[in-house]
């Protein structure tokens, strides 16, 4: 009995809120709650399906999601296969936790003070002689192609995939599988495209599924570092929500149960595909 | 070969370093107007001001008791409920819906459950905002908490149970003092992730639940760079002690 309350209680906390949260936005984005409500109506629906920018929107932030987290998962793998040494050095192995402490945030900050137009890299290539006018460096941030949300997000992701890839190698027993391999010949470009890589890729394939739905609905990089027409989703449905105008509220609650749907497709695809790995 | 291996070491301190190096740059930079690498002259401004004649102390105070509390509450309710978890016919799926808190964006989340908190009177406090937290953090502490509950555990459990312990000193003399370094990093880890919420503070904090992120927004939307580069590195120092402190207890945990 006293297992049925706990899981009754687990239940109520994990999936209430959300639960009650999708059933208010479906009320409230069909209007039949709400201030300015006048009863069932799919206005909003229709408003946000056929809206241009809400589309571009969904599609520049899943591109966005994921070409950094390719760009951050890549570069680490290279890093670690590169790099053995860091699996043996103490000092290493807490430097490398470091880079984790950094919040989104404070991230996006500073590669805004980095590279927008008045920012250290743009002077450094002033000096250089690279340019010769502060309009000669190129849009890094608030650009059309997301360049610095891109960079800033596969910097987030590359440490924590570096940790991640040194841990797993230290405790798979992936140096026995390697050893083995070299003993039969293969190099060290077919032990690493042929086992680490399959092998360190088949353990990380949950963290990435985790970490392509926290890019995707990331806020603060692309608030600070994004392009605001069309904005990224969670951006979109921040300006929908904190605007003034009440008659704007059905289409952000619309907008959120969409993000809502993307997110539960991402994640049943991936929840499947980690119970097949599993069961291999 | 050491020579290399030093070389390697100090490489990997300095590109870690650089970040650190580049606030503290832009919290002393004085006037640095373009096309300057360095700025004309360096200023102290911002510590003063950030420390002397802010209220930014008082914030850093409540975000690190916010946090804290997130930290307790999370752990010790996933201590409690993860247990019985794992010990349900249908553990697995249970577990699995824990994922979807976590997944969902938490700037998303809070716009779509704040009418919740509007209605209970919590919206623009801090009990607000360590509820809707603790939403989040929970899920993520079952989570870690999952895989701990094995046989082995169970075991010693009954074992001393046979012993004639009761329930209550099981849990406090095996249970707990075999958890100790699990409770230890979902303590770290959960702190952490009150310590960088800016999506749940900003919707159900509503401005008035003031923490010390919200703040470094304020001064980037200010673009109050120093300011925001010494807040910043403000920020930082718990997080990056705390990842030291992780780093050990993940090796001892693997």
């Amino acid at each position: 009995m006293k297992r049925y309350i706990v899981v009754l209680l687990y239940l109520v906390l994990v999936l209430g809120p959300l639960l009650a949260g999708v059933v208010y936005s479906m009320l409230y984005s069909t209007g039949s709650i709400g201030l300015l409500s006048k009863g069932f109506s799919l206005v909003a629906w229709q408003n946000v399906l056929t809206d241009d920018f809400v589309k571009r929107s969904f599609l520049s932030t899943i591109f966005v999601a994921t070409i950094s987290l390719v760009i951050g998962v890549a570069a680490a793998l290279f890093v670690v296969l590169k790099s053995n040494w860091l699996r043996r050095s103490g000092i290493a192995g807490i430097m490398l936790h470091i880079p984790l402490a950094f919040p989104p945030m404070v991230a996006a900050f500073l590669m805004f003070q980095l590279l927008y137009k008045g920012g250290l890299l743009s002077r450094i290539f002033y000096q250089l002689g690279l340019t010769t006018d502060i309009a000669d460096f190129p849009g890094l941030v608030n650009d059309n192609l997301n360049i610095g949300v891109i960079l800033c997000m596969a910097l987030f992701v590359f440490p924590f995939f570096v940790v991640f890839f040194v841990q797993k190698m230290e405790i798979s027993g992936m140096n026995r599988y390697v050893t083995l391999a070299a003993s039969l010949g293969a190099g060290r470009y077919q032990t690493d495209m042929k086992i680490v890589i399959p092998l360190l890729l088949r353990h990380a394939w949950f963290n990435i599924a985790l970490y392509w739905l926290i890019l995707f609905g990331n806020f603060e990089i692309p608030l600070i570092l994004g392009r605001q027409h069309p904005a990224q989703v969670s951006v979109l449905i921040g300006q929908k929500f904190t605007k003034y105008d009440l008659g704007d509220l059905p289409e952000a609650y619309a907008i959120s149960l969409l993000y809502v749907l993307v997110v539960l497709v991402v994640f049943l695809l991936f929840l499947f595909k980690n119970r097949k790995i599993q069961a291999i | 070969m050491k020579t290399k291996a030093r070389i390697r070491i100090i490489v990997l301190i300095n590109l870690v370093m650089i970040p650190f190096v580049f606030l503290l740059f832009l919290s002393i930079a004085g006037t640095w107007f373009f096309p300057d690498v360095l700025p004309g002259h360096w200023s102290l401004n911002a510590w003063h001001g950030l420390f002397l004649g802010n209220d930014f102390w008082w914030v850093l105070l409540k975000s690190v008791v916010l946090s804290s509390s997130i930290a307790i509450l999370a752990t010790a309710m996933a201590f409690f409920i993860s247990r019985q978890l794992s010990r349900h016919r249908y553990r697995d799926i249970l577990h699995s819906i824990a994922y979807l808190p976590y997944s969902f964006s938490p700037v998303i989340y809070a716009f779509c459950i704040q009418f919740l908190f509007i209605r209970s009177g919590l919206k623009g406090t801090y009990a607000g905002v360590l509820i809707a937290q603790l939403l989040i953090s929970f899920p993520f502490v079952v989570l870690l908490f999952s895989k701990h509950w094995n046989h082995e555990l169970k075991n010693q459990e009954i074992l001393s149970m046979s012993l004639g312990a009761s329930e209550y000193q099981t849990v406090v003399r095996v249970t707990l003092p075999l958890t100790m370094r699990l409770i230890k990093l979902s303590l770290i880890q959960t702190f952490l992730i009150s310590w960088f919420d800016y999506g749940i503070s900003l919707v159900i904090g509503r401005g008035i639940a003031q923490t010390a992120i919200l703040r470094i927004y304020q001064y980037i939307a200010e673009a109050n760079i120093a300011y925001a580069a010494t807040a910043s590195l403000v920020l930082l120092i718990p997080p990056v002690m705390l990842s030291i402190v992780q780093h050990k207890l993940s090796s001892n945990v693997a």
